[in-house]
């Protein structure tokens, strides 16, 4: 792959990372404002409407899974454009990203169960997961400078 | 590990952008193996044996 291609794919990149934390973003914070829209709060527990039919449900609960899913193809498209040493970077960075997030997880798990912080919500481990991957790519891009 | 990459692309007179152009990889890469930051693949390497012209342990130590 040239130059020119390369540094489209990057672009691209980029693009879908930044249109994928908005609509992961809106999902998250949107989906309350709905219910608060439909004055629905008196069956909402927890952000569960649970007067829903299951199948409404499920559909609401697994609406962040969209974008993630999203996220995924596009990162594989993006990996797949790489030559072999940016292919070797990005795989140290993930393994970087998903050891020190899930380090943190079950740390923070251990911490919820013994009720000194408090349960920590699914939705925050794809922004973790973004956070962390783009803190380990610099700090792996420095290694082979 | 040291290599030769660097002094052969020299003899040629190519910029890197140029080798790597003709390796189809990216200049971050020639760059990080004539450091010695990075040891290319057999896929690679065998590119280069041929590009160059030589053998790979005559650019590969």
């Amino acid at each position: 792959m040239n130059a020119v291609a390369q540094k489209r794919a990057e672009r691209r990149w980029i693009l879908d990372t930044v249109v994928v934390s908005l609509v992961f973003g809106t999902i998250v914070l949107g989906v309350p404002l709905v219910f608060l829209w439909h004055g629905v709060w008196h069956g909402v527990d927890y952000g569960v409407v649970t007067s829903w039919p299951v199948g409404a449900r499920i559909a609401l609960a697994l609406a962040p899974m969209v974008p993630i899913a999203y996220a995924v193809y596009a990162f594989v498209a993006f990996y797949q454009s790489r030559d072999e040493l940016q292919r070797r970077k990005i795989s140290e960075a993930v393994n970087i990203a998903f050891v020190t997030v899930g380090l943190c997880t079950f740390a923070w798990g251990f911490l919820a169960a013994h009720l000194l912080v408090p349960p920590m919500h699914s939705l925050w481990t794809f922004p973790a997961l973004l956070a962390a991957y783009w803190a380990a790519s610099w700090f792996v891009e420095r290694r082979y400078r | 590990m040291k290599n030769r990459v660097k002094a052969l692309r020299k003899e040629r007179a190519w910029s890197q952008a140029e080798l790597a152009s003709l390796l189809g990889v990216s200049r971050q890469t020639i760059i990080a193996i004539e450091r010695g930051k990075y040891d290319p693949s057999l896929r690679l390497a065998f590119k280069l044996a041929r590009l160059f012209d030589q053998s790979i342990e005559e650019i590969f130590e």
